[in-house]
């Protein structure tokens, strides 16, 4: 019989497919390869007052898995699921009442600090508890986090892509930003850093979202702008074979797989100091160049990438080099290790 | 993957004391987190049942979802919580006894909590014996607000018409007697309000034994609240002060005794320049995810042969920083290092990797005939003398099991900038080795199947490009150029027969 493991999931109800519903599909598939029956485990939060996160702390926490031989946490808040075999693969907790505090609530009450108090000793306790057995998270920047806001130390496990058949064969004609039109993307910085561009280079934009039509507005006035909306995913793996570059500029960013994507297409990723997990892979696999958060700088970055066509094909290239190396294989295999699940653990009694 | 870049740990590690508690929001410190996840998880449904007050009734306070977040120990039924769903089977129902049967049957049927009047009124009905479980899901179902819902029960029917018609002035008497036959008689009746009283009475004890635990927890919480509560604020500032401070001493007194170690290695003791070295390969042997890219087809070789388990690890003399080991391992396989450089082995060793410490041939003549599924040496060769050299390949053909692999890795002297320039960078190379030499020697001290791979993946070769056959003297200069983009390192990988 294979061991069962549950992958405790946070999902929308609008159905939308981001980063997160891929990293499922991929963590999921790549653990069942690993022999295990892995399933995932969806519940909807509620966010749309302080009540009903409350309450969706308190669904998690009632979860029943008792049919599952080990399970795997991943947003905020799944990590409140009990279970005696669990490891926590953490995704983020939720930002807001984290590093994203100041921003979403730039004149907090006494209530609103209460509650983001609550939040962190209720995310600490949890991470606490005897039965997570290992806490590990996506890259660098949520490990950071998570030491700083809650003292809880964590190992970087870095997930893949699940999207295939990237192609390096194309041209470098545009700048290619995809993904969620949400202000945390920081996606106005780059509209904004097409007015110092003076190269004559578009801008091809997909994606959709919360803020789409001030983005929309924004670029109202600049004709080398174009926003394409939703794209299926073999457009997607198109329009990146097709780029100069990809100027993915998130505060903050969790993990980044546009900056991945980027990578594997053999594309140079222009990103900010402060964009947390991409800004850190990019300088560490020399894939791109790094600028400040400021419109000016980004338009620089881009100007100096559409002068140095040569320039850009090396950094993607060493990129693509780097992001080779990461795969789902390995990231499955400490998992279900980690959950002393693995089959082959009997043979570690050597030495 | 899955490994710490320990240049970033650096930054967010070195000063963990201060620099984690400015980050930190005023008054929130893991050392504050007197709560156990368990208490705090049992406060919010609290509040939350208070906030939802308003539209709560008797059942939904006594429900049997209050035992599920006590830390200490609580009752809890038997049967499984109540799904929600269009058609139930009997037996699904009444496996619920007493209180929590009516409270299902108002869940399932009604798909609402019970209120008080109904709720009595059916509980005194079951503990009587005189209406049982069946006729009560009959009464539900035919009610206005059951039959709006459109809940089924299946196999439901028959059992409810038998009791329905038993109790019936004149049909009764003949179905109860043949109830009877099946059921002996009234000894059935008496045997249903015998059943219901245990179940009340267990229910009861149930109830009892939450109750205490409740309180008990109730106590717990309190108490810790008003032991919170004793330590001021500028007590517990005074404290974390006078904490950090300590921290900081003993961060202080750490880099002494560091230092002072490593002062006293290199008074002449045999590792003294062990961090020199190591730190001079580490700065040019490269990233280190480049450098597992370099050597990840050297995976697909030792796999071949069966290598890598308990019984037939694989074996890497002079192993390093562990790069290898560590992708080893990554992949399942297992591996063991042999390292003499202090400095290595303490970074093996942070990475959680097994290392025999010792010199290379010696500890190599400490392993057992036959007992390695692989040897691997990468960058080693070149540094030893010609006698130890062999000395090394005798004791490797020796340990390893037969048809186990050696995979010697060296620089290649082929590419002109190699063989020029960088395998002169290393104070401890000799001098660099050519393939075909090495291949020879290797096949001299009795290995089969001896070839050489030269490795181009994950290597940047700055060579300038072919200039084109037109240009006079092309095919001179292309010949020149070309020993400047021949591949940097190769491998000699040979057989034990």
């Amino acid at each position: 019989m294979p061991k069962k493991i549950a992958i405790v999931a946070t999902t929308s109800a609008s159905g939308e497919k981001g980063g997160a519903e891929r990293f499922y599909e991929g963590l999921k598939s790549s653990l069942c390869a690993e022999g295990v029956n892995a399933e995932i485990v969806p519940v909807i939060p509620d966010e749309s007052s302080f009540e009903g996160i409350l309450g969706s702390y308190l669904r998690f926490y009632d979860l029943d898995l008792a049919g599952f031989d080990g399970i795997i946490s991943t947003k905020a808040p799944g990590y409140l699921a009990r279970h005696p075999n669990h490891v926590c693969y953490l995704l983020h907790t939720m930002r807001r009442f984290y590093d994203m505090f100041d921003m979403e609530f730039p004149s907090a009450d006494e209530t609103i600090r209460e509650q983001r108090r609550r939040i962190q000793e209720i995310d600490t306790a949890a991470f606490l508890s005897p039965n997570i057995r290992r806490i590990f998270v996506i890259g660098q920047e949520v490990r950071d986090r998570l030491e700083s806001f809650n003292g809880i130390r964590s190992d970087v496990l870095y997930p893949a892509t699940t999207l295939t058949g990237f192609r390096q064969d194309g041209n470098f004609d545009y700048l290619f930003l995809p993904g969620r039109l949400h202000r945390w993307k920081r996606v106005n910085l780059v509209i904004e850093a097409m007015k110092y561009v003076k190269a004559p280079i578009k801008l091809i934009i997909s994606g959709t979202g919360e803020d789409a039509a001030e983005l929309r507005a924004l670029a109202e006035r600049d004709a080398r702008i174009k926003f394409l909306g939703r794209i299926s995913d073999e457009d997607l793996i198109q329009y990146y074979a097709n780029a100069l570059a990809v100027p993915f500029v998130p505060c903050r960013e969790d993990f980044g797989y546009v900056a991945v994507e980027a990578f594997h297409s053999g594309k140079p990723v222009i990103t900010c100091r402060d964009s947390g997990e991409p800004a850190r892979l990019t300088a560490r696999f020399d894939a791109g160049l790094i600028c400040d958060p400021d419109p000016q700088a980004v338009g620089a970055a881009i100007d100096a990438l559409y002068q140095a066509p040569e320039t850009a094909r090396m950094l993607g290239e060493n990129g693509r080099i780097h992001a080779a190396a990461v795969n789902w294989k390995n990231t499955a295999r400490t998992l279900v290790a980690a959950l002393g699940l693995d089959p082959l653990e009997e043979r570690q009694g050597f030495g | 993957m899955g490994t710490r870049d320990d240049a970033d740990v650096g930054q967010g590690n070195g000063t963990s004391g201060g620099a984690r508690t400015e980050l930190n929001q005023p008054g929130k410190s893991p050392a504050l987190q007197s709560f156990s996840v368990d208490e705090i998880m049992w406060q919010v449904r609290a509040e939350l049942n208070r906030l939802r007050r308003g539209h709560a009734t008797v059942a939904s306070s006594s429900s049997n979802t209050r035992h599920f977040d006590l830390s200490i120990p609580s009752w809890k039924p038997a049967v499984p919580q109540l799904v929600i769903k269009d058609k139930y089977h009997l037996s699904e129902l009444l496996a619920f006894s007493d209180e929590d049967f009516i409270n299902a049957a108002y869940r399932a049927i009604l798909r609402r909590d019970p209120d008080e009047r109904g709720f009595n009124h059916y509980l005194q009905a079951l503990r009587g014996g005189g209406s049982p479980k069946v006729l009560i899901l009959r009464d539900f179902l035919e009610t206005k607000e059951g039959q709006a819902t459109g809940v089924r029960i299946q196999g439901l029917f028959l059992p409810a018409l038998l009791d329905k018609w038993r109790r019936k002035r004149f049909v009764g008497p003949m179905i109860a007697w043949v109830h009877a036959v099946l059921r002996l008689g009234t000894q059935a009746d008496r045997q249903a309000t015998h059943e219901a009283k245990n179940d009340q009475e267990i229910q009861e004890l149930g109830r009892l034994v939450n109750e205490v635990s409740e309180h008990l927890m109730h106590r717990i919480i309190t108490m810790k609240a008003q032991f919170t509560g004793q330590i001021a604020p500028s007590e517990f500032d005074a404290l974390k002060n006078e904490h950090d401070s300590t921290n900081l001493r003993v961060a202080r007194l750490e880099t002494e005794l560091e230092r002072a170690i490593a002062e006293s290695r290199t008074k002449g003791t045999p590792g003294a320049l062990d961090s020199f070295h190591a730190a001079f390969e580490d700065h040019f042997r490269g990233d280190r995810l480049l450098y597992r890219a370099r050597i990840e087809p050297y995976l697909d070789f030792v796999r071949a042969v069966g290598a890598g388990t308990a019984d037939a690890p694989i074996v890497d003399v002079g192993c390093g920083r562990g790069d290898w080991l560590e992708l080893l391992r990554d992949c399942g396989l297992i591996g063991l290092g042999i390292e003499g450089n202090r400095a290595f082995l303490d970074m093996c060793r942070t990475r959680g990797l097994t290392v025999l410490e010792g010199d290379a041939i010696e500890t190599l003549r400490g392993m057992p005939d036959g007992s390695a599924g692989a040897i691997t040496s990468m960058h080693v060769i070149e540094r030893l003398p010609f006698d130890r050299a062999i000395a090394l390949l005798d004791e490797a053909r020796r340990v390893l099991r037969p048809r186990g692999l050696i995979i010697i890795e060296a620089l290649n002297p082929e590419n002109l900038s190699i063989g020029n320039h960088w395998s002169y960078g290393d104070p401890n190379r000799r001098n660099p080795l050519p393939p075909d030499a090495l291949r020879w020697i290797v096949e001299s001290r009795g290995f089969t199947d001896v070839r050489i791979e030269r490795l181009v993946i994950a290597r940047g070769r700055n060579a300038p490009k072919p200039i084109s056959g037109d240009v006079p003297g092309a095919d001179a200069i292309n010949a020149l150029l070309g020993s400047l983009s021949a591949s940097t390192d190769y491998a000699i990988i040979g057989k034990r027969p």
